[in-house]
C-alpha cells in the first residue's frame, strides 16, 4: 500500500473492542474519563515508600486498589501484576472476551513496561527469602502473571521501549493479529512507582518541584506516575462476527530509533518524525486527514519543543489547525502505561465529543505555538488521531487511531 | 528525510534471507569457536563468561559491558556481511533487540548500591544496549526491544521478518545479548529456573528481504499443551531439523522426547547440550548453525520460557549458505 492511498479495506483493520484503566485519577474507564475532562489532578505526596532523601516527593500514586471488579481469585502479591489484572479485567469484560475464548479463540498477551518487575527486585532485596519476589523481578514477570490470570493460549510477549512501551505493545499486538498468531490480543502498558525509579530521576534532576506544565513557557520538568492501561485488539471482521461494536481502530503504528543520545531525545526529533511517517504509511492515512494529536508532552523543555517542531514538519501549515493535548499533568508520567492510557483517551474523546485539557498551562512559549487544548475540555470530536510517545534509549513510537462507528 | 512516508506493504510478501552474523560467546568469537560435541569440560561449571570487548572508544567510556558486547556483535555481523557501517545508517535499517538477562546487572547494581549516580541510571533501561548500537551506527529505522525471557529471540526473528516483508525497512539487525556474571549469585539462587552452565553471549544476525524465498512462519502458544499445539500445526511439508532451546535440561529432555516421538526421522538439536544455556541468544545461534549446515528442507527453531512456547519455521536455508 502506498502512502496517501485510501484507508485499508475495512475487514483488514484492527479493532479495539475493550479498554481498561487503572490510574491515579481513577480506576475504571468512567472515572478516568471524568477525571480527565474535569481537570482532576492525581499528583499527591508519595506515601507508599520513603522519599525523605529525594528532591521531589510527589507523583501520581494510586492510593488504593478498589475491589470494584469483583475478582474471584486472590491477586498476586506483585503490585505491577495487580495493576495489569485490574485493567485487563475491565477491558476483557467490555470485549466479552470469555465468549471468544469459549468459541475457541486464541488469546495473546503483549505488555510493555519501562520498569517491568523492578519493584519485585526491591522487595527481594529487602526480603531475600521470598522466592516469589525473585521470580517476579524479571521484566516479563507481570506479563506472565496476567497470562496465567487470563488463561491465555496464544503468544505472550513482553516489550520495553522505555516510556514508549505502551504504544509499541499495541503495535506488536496488531502485528500478531495480522500474522494470524492469535484471534484476540490483550495489549497495553504498565508501571509502578518505586524507590528505584524515583531515585533514578532524582539523580537526573529531570523532576520538577513545580507542577507539570506541558508546552508552557514555564515548564521545568516532569513528575512520575503509575498505572496500567489495557486494550483488547481483534480483527475488525472478527469483532463484527462476534457482534461487538469496536471502541475504535488501531489503523497504523511504528516504533523508530533516534540514534542520538542515551537519555535525551534527538533535538531534531528524527526518530519521532520517522515513527509518525511510518505509522501513517502503515495506516494508509495522509497527514492532512489527522484531526487530533495526543502528544507525549512530558513538560520537559527539550521534549515539548522537539515534538512541536516534528508536528509542524509532518503536518505542515495544518499543524496550526489540529488540536494537541498532553494528559500527563493530570497524573504524572506513567511511563510504560502512558501511551496506552493516551490511546484510550483518544477513543473516549471520539465517543464523548470532548478533548481533555492540558493541565497547568498558562504562559505560551514562542517555540511551542500549536493549538494546545488548555484550560477546560474542548467540545470537539476527532475521528482520526495521532498518539506519540518517546523514551530513554532514543525510543519513539506513534499510533494512528480512529474512533469507532 | 522526504515529506512522503515510506511504502508499507500489506499483506506481507516474500521471504527473508540471512546475509551474515556476528557472534561472541563464552566459548570465543564466531561459530567456529563453538564446541562440536557436548562439552565435558563444563561439568560443574555454573557460568561461561564472555570477555568484555575492548572498543577503545571515548564515546563508549561509560557504557556497560552488555552495551559493549552489543556494539561488538553488530560490528562483527557487519564485517561478516561485507557491509560498511555507513550502509546501515539511517531510516531503512531496523534494530530488533532480544534479551532475558542483559538488564539485570545494571538494575541490581542500582537497587543495591548506596553510591548510585546520574550516569548509571540510564543504563538500567533495557533499551540502553540497543540505544548504544543505534547511536554507534546511526540507525534511525524501526526499533524494538523484546524481553519475553528466552522466547525473545524467536519473537525478534518474527518481528524482523514482519518489518522486512511489509517493506518497512530494507535490512534488520537482530541482536541478542545475555550476561550473567554480575548477578551470578542471584542466578544461583534461582537455579530451578535456569540450567547450567549459563553461557554469556552476544549474537547479531543481518536479515534482508528476499522476494524469491518462501515466508518465514511464526507461531506461539501458552500453557501445558503449548508445545503440542505448535507441533500439531507443523505436520505438513518436509522438515530437516528442529533446534530446541529450553532454559533447563529437564525441560529440554521432556520436550526433546516429545519432538523425537512426533518426528522420528528428523535431526533434533538440543542447543544447551552443545553450548550451555544462553536464553534469547540460543535461537539466533541456532539459525546461524542451520544456515551453515545448508539444509535443503525447512528448519524449526523452538524455544520455551515458563509456560510459553514459540517457534519459527525457516524455509530454504540451503540457498542462503553462500552469503
Amino acid at each position: 500500500m502506498m502512502s496517501g492511498t485510501p484507508h485499508q479495506p475495512s475487514d483488514d483493520r484492527i479493532a479495539i473492542t475493550g479498554m481498561g484503566v487503572l490510574s491515579p485519577i481513577g480506576q475504571g474507564i468512567e472515572a478516568f474519563w471524568s477525571g480527565l475532562i474535569n481537570g482532576v489532578s492525581g499528583i499527591t505526596a508519595i506515601e507508599r515508600f520513603p522519599t525523605h532523601d529525594l528532591r521531589v516527593r510527589r507523583g501520581g500514586e494510586v492510593k488504593q486498589l478498589r475491589g470494584t471488579l469483583g475478582l474471584e481469585r486472590p491477586l498476586p502479591a506483585c503490585r505491577a501484576s495487580q495493576f495489569l489484572i485490574h485493567a485487563a479485567t475491565e477491558a476483557t469484560r467490555m470485549a466479552r472476551l470469555s465468549e471468544a475464548v469459549a468459541a475457541g479463540g486464541r488469546v495473546a498477551v503483549v505488555i510493555g513496561s519501562a520498569l517491568g518487575g523492578i519493584a519485585e527486585a526491591e522487595r527481594w532485596h529487602e526480603q531475600p527469602g521470598d522466592l516469589h519476589a525473585l521470580a517476579g523481578a524479571p521484566y516479563d514477570g507481570p506479563t506472565r502473571q496476567l497470562a496465567r490470570w487470563l488463561d491465555a493460549t496464544g503468544p505472550v510477549l513482553t516489550i520495553s521501549t522505555a516510556c514508549a512501551s505502551g504504544a509499541t505493545s499495541l503495535g506488536l499486538g496488531a502485528d500478531l493479529l495480522r500474522a494470524g498468531a492469535a484471534t484476540a490480543v490483550v495489549a497495553g502498558g504498565m508501571d509502578v512507582l518505586c524507590r528505584f525509579v524515583m531515585r533514578g530521576f532524582n539523580h537526573l534532576r529531570s523532576l520538577t518541584r513545580d507542577e507539570m506544565r506541558p508546552f508552557d513557557r514555564r515548564r521545568k520538568g516532569l513528575l512520575l506516575g503509575e498505572g496500567a492501561g489495557v486494550v483488547v485488539l481483534e480483527r475488525a471482521q472478527t469483532a463484527r462476527q462476534r457482534g461487538i461494536a469496536p471502541c475504535g481502530y488501531l489503523l497504523g503504528h511504528a516504533s523508530c530509533a533516534d540514534g542520538a543520545h542515551i537519555t535525551a531525545p534527538d533535538p531534531q526529533g528524527r526518530g519521532l518524525e520517522q515513527s509518525i511517517r511510518l505509522a501513517l504509511a502503515n495506516a494508509g492515512v495522509r497527514s492532512a486527514e489527522i484531526e487530533f494529536i495526543s502528544a507525549h508532552g512530558t513538560g520537559t523543555p527539550l521534549n515539548d519543543r522537539m515534538e512541536t517542531q516534528v508536528f509542524k514538519q509532518v503536518l505542515g501549515a495544518r499543524a496550526y489547525e489540529v488540536p494537541v493535548n498532553s494528559i500527563k499533568a493530570h497524573m504524572g508520567h506513567t511511563m510504560g502505561a502512558a501511551a496506552t492510557l493516551e490511546t484510550i483517551m483518544c477513543l473516549l474523546a471520539w465517543r464523548y465529543g470532548q478533548v481533555p485539557p492540558t493541565l497547568n498551562y498558562g504562559e505560551p512559549d514562542p517555540e511551542c505555538d500549536l493549538p494546545y487544548v488548555t484550560g477546560q475540555a474542548r467540545t470537539y470530536r476527532p475521528r482520526l488521531s495521532l498518539n506519540t510517545a518517546a523514551g530513554f534509549g532514543g525510543c519513539n513510537a506513534c499510533l494512528v487511531l480512529a474512533g469507532g462507528e | 528525510m522526504g515529506q512522503e512516508a515510506h511504502r508499507v506493504c500489506y499483506p506481507p510478501a516474500g521471504g527473508v534471507a540471512v546475509r551474515g552474523w556476528g557472534l561472541l560467546t563464552g566459548w570465543g568469537a564466531g561459530l567456529q569457536s563453538l564446541p562440536t560435541l557436548p562439552p565435558v569440560a563444563t561439568q560443574g561449571q555454573r557460568l561461561l563468561p564472555v570477555a568484555t570487548p575492548d572498543l577503545a572508544s571515548e564515546r563508549l567510556r561509560r557504557a556497560t559491558r552488555e552495551c559493549l558486547l552489543g556494539v561488538a556483535a553488530v560490528q562483527a555481523a557487519l564485517d561478516h556481511s561485507c557491509l560498511a557501517p555507513h550502509e546501515v545508517a539511517g531510516a531503512r535499517t531496523a534494530l530488533v533487540y532480544a534479551s532475558a538477562s542483559s538488564y539485570a546487572a545494571a538494575n541490581w547494581t542500582f537497587v543495591t548500591s548506596e553510591t548510585e549516580n546520574a550516569l548509571h541510571f540510564p543504563y538500567t533501561a533495557p533499551s540502553a544496549v540497543p540505544a548504544e548500537v543505534t547511536i554507534q551506527f546511526g540507525i534511525t529505522g524501526p526499533y524494538l526491544t523484546l524481553l519475553s525471557g528466552a522466547n525473545a529471540g524467536i519473537e525478534a526473528l518474527w518481528q524482523a521478518t514482519t518489518l522486512l516483508t511489509t517493506a518497512q525497512c530494507d535490512r534488520v539487525l537482530v541482536l541478542g545479548v545475555e550476561t550473567f556474571q554480575e548477578c551470578a549469585e542471584l542466578y544461583a539462587t534461582g537455579r530451578w529456573l535456569l540450567g547450567t552452565p549459563l553461557l554469556e553471549a552476544a549474537a547479531c544476525l543481518v536479515l534482508e528481504r528476499h522476494p524469491n524465498l518462501a515466508a518465514v512462519r511464526y507461531r506461539a502458544a501458552w500453557g501445558t499443551r503449548g508445545l503440542a499445539s505448535l507441533v500439531a500445526g507443523e505436520r505438513e511439508g518436509a522438515l530437516a531439523s528442529v533446534y530446541l532451546c529450553t532454559p533447563t535440561a529437564p525441560a529440554g529432555q521432556v520436550a526433546g522426547h516429545y519432538l523425537q516421538a512426533q518426528w522420528p526421522d528428523i535431526s533434533l538439536v538440543l542447543l544447551h547440550e552443545r553450548l550451555g544455556f544462553c536464553l534469547a541468544c540460543a535461537p539466533l545461534i541456532a539459525l546461524m548453525l542451520a544456515v551453515t549446515a545448508g539444509q535443503l528442507e525447512d528448519v524449526l527453531l523452538i524455544s520455551q520460557w515458563w509456560d510459553a512456547w514459540a517457534l519459527v519455521r525457516w524455509p530454504e536455508l540451503s540457498s542462503q549458505a553462500g552469503h
